[in-house]
């Protein structure tokens, strides 16, 4: 697998099918990723839009030198940041819309993450503060390296390396918790 | 939420609206910007020649035009000096040039004359203002290239080769008018 760079190399050479296959791949997972940031899935799948159509619109701006994935997850980070940035005002939810973006993020849940380990542990980093989470999210649950971790997240490896350390203790003291309370 | 057929769509419609956006935008600055740049191209063609003319003209003849009309652009420009002081100047285009092909066929009659060719005589101290009382300094200015003549006794110069013709003051008078 190399993260849709193939894919894209076959859809610049004219494969539509190709761009399938990118999304098929990639698309969800970075849908779940900006929910991260955003708490709502159809913003989030908004921006996973746009972030999408970007690589059709500007072919050349990707280089080929990080993997599609942590190029589109850069992207999708900084979209999602302009998004809050811009939407900073409280916004209230009705109780059913909130119902419905709840059982949409379920939904997204069961789509990305099959493990259900995984699940406990989705569950146990939204606890966590954001940085943090969305640090677990990238090597955790999109296997991503520390050095693309460290790109998509513009900090050095070293303090990803360290907000990795401190989520690790912080996430074993959650699920300690839970097991606890399950008992 | 959508599947990602309907999300597959809705990329290349947003992509297709934003590549029509841009391609208009692209025009409208194309539209905005050519008009100006060709005015801009059309003024420097008319502007920049004029300005570098006077720039060039006015430069070259700063040490004998004396300042009189600075800045202003002479195409052909006749200084003549007896003695080392200023006697008249010429600065009708017309005129200046006429003496110059005066004093110019001078030089090719007698070069004829002699089989084609005008020994050059090294000896400029022989015409030399400083040693003649009746010594004229002729310097003309055509077209930004200067040339001076030294008329001393009977004899004319042209400074610049060294050659030598004999002509009395009466005929350069006629030819130029002093």
């Amino acid at each position: 697998m190399d993260n849709g760079e193939s894919s894209y190399r076959r859809f610049l050479d004219g494969d539509e099918s190709a761009f399938d296959d990118i999304m098929n791949e990639l698309f969800r997972g970075l849908v779940f990723f900006v929910n991260r940031y955003v708490c709502d899935p159809y913003t989030a799948e908004d921006i996973a839009i746009d972030v999408f159509s970007e690589l059709i619109i500007h072919k050349k701006r990707y280089n080929f030198k990080s993997s599609l994935k942590t190029y589109l997850y850069m992207l999708g980070r900084s979209r999602a940041l302009d998004y809050l940035k811009h939407n900073k005002k409280l916004s209230f939810t009705e109780l059913s819309d909130a119902h419905n973006i709840a059982d949409e993020e379920m939904l997204l849940e069961e789509a990305v993450i099959k493990d259900e380990r995984k699940k406990a542990v989705n569950e146990a980093i939204l606890k966590l503060p954001e940085d943090m989470q969305i640090a677990v999210h990238l090597v955790y649950f999109e296997d991503m390296t520390y050095d693309d971790a460290a790109k998509v997240l513009k900090k050095s490896k070293k303090q990803v390396d360290n907000l990795l350390y401190r989520a690790k203790k912080e996430l074993r003291i959650i699920l300690e918790e839970e097991r606890e309370l399950n008992l | 939420m959508r599947d990602l057929n309907e999300c597959k769509a809705e990329i290349f419609r947003r992509s297709d609206e934003k590549l029509e956006i841009r391609r208009r935008k692209l025009k409208r600055v194309l539209y905005t910007t050519l008009p100006v740049i060709v005015c801009v191209i059309a003024g420097a063609a008319i502007i920049l020649p004029n300005t570098l003319f006077v720039k060039s003209d006015s430069e070259k003849p700063n040490g004998f035009m004396g300042g009189d009309e600075p800045g202003v652009a002479e195409e052909a420009f006749l200084s003549v000096e007896k003695n080392g002081e200023v006697l008249m100047r010429v600065t009708d285009s017309e005129d200046t040039r006429n003496s110059y092909n005066g004093i110019s066929e001078l030089f090719e009659a007698k070069a004829e004359s002699s089989g084609g060719t005008i020994s050059p005589e090294i000896g400029v101290g022989s015409v030399d203002g400083d040693s003649n009382p009746d010594c004229y300094t002729f310097t003309f200015l055509i077209d930004g290239e200067e040339e001076r003549f030294v008329l001393s006794g009977n004899t004319l110069k042209r400074v610049s080769t060294g050659e030598k013709i004999t002509v009395s003051p009466e005929r350069l008078e006629e030819i130029i008018g002093f």
